[in-house]
């Protein structure tokens, strides 16, 4: 096993996630557009809490939708 | 035991996003915006960065009660303020955009002095994208970061040194 950061925040140097980045935020959900499982993109805990917290703002702004087909 | 007491007094950087409601001709939108601006001046608030109001769609269709009929829309002008106030004077702006009748909806957060917004590696641009996204993603007062090599760094120093042997 590598020990590697896979965090994709980290490794790009994404200090704060914005609910307004919509096409960044996409890449983290599923068709269904619920929220991928840190185990599924190896995002760090830390920025799981702050990508979660920021997708569930974009759809209380109708930025993003809360389920689609 | 409260080790945490609200300091009513603290200066907080929030942002507030807004969208105005699409039955508000195009003309009419900087209006709106400025009614939403006089709101934060007229607390105490200095606005830090902005984004004009622009059409989208949104990703489902939102519900308000206008003159008691209940419409729903299924798109808006969507913009954003980012401010910065006294904590105490924070409801009042709430209060102010709850009762603007051309607001669909808004959310107030705290965020930080700095761009928040991700900003792609210039490869990740690609060459024919509208002039206007590139422009509204370096705008702000992120830092621009100037990619100098170590031999750049080098040279320069070493002419610098020369410099000053020249003048001793």
């Amino acid at each position: 096993m590598s020990n590697k950061q896979n965090c994709y925040f980290k490794q790009n140097g994404i200090k704060y996630v914005d609910y307004k980045d919509v096409e960044l935020l996409k890449k983290f959900t599923n068709p269904h557009a619920r929220i991928l499982s840190k185990k599924r993109t190896g995002v760090s805990t830390e920025y799981q809490k702050k990508l979660a917290l920021a997708i569930k703002r974009a759809r209380f702004m109708a930025l993003m939708p809360y389920l689609s087909r | 035991m409260k080790e945490k007491e609200d300091n009513l007094d603290e200066i907080q950087v929030y942002e507030v996003g807004f969208h105005i409601l699409p039955t508000v001709p195009e003309e009419k939108v900087q209006e709106e915006l400025s009614l939403i601006e006089d709101v934060i001046s007229k607390n105490g608030g200095s606005i830090i960065a902005q984004d004009f109001p622009k059409m989208r769609t949104l990703a489902y269709d939102v519900a308000k009660t206008v003159d008691t009929k209940r419409l729903s829309f299924n798109k808006a002008y969507f913009g954003w303020i980012k401010f910065e106030i006294g904590k105490e004077n924070i409801a009042k702006i709430k209060n102010a955009l709850d009762t603007n009748l051309n607001i669909l909806r808004f959310i107030i957060i705290k965020t930080v002095r700095e761009n928040t917004l991700h900003i792609p590696k210039a490869s990740m641009i690609s060459k024919n994208a509208p002039e206007e996204l590139k422009v509204s993603r370096t705008e702000d007062d992120f830092e621009e970061k100037i990619e100098i090599s170590e031999e750049e760094i080098d040279k320069s120093i070493d002419e610098l040194l020369v410099d000053e042997e020249v003048e001793s």
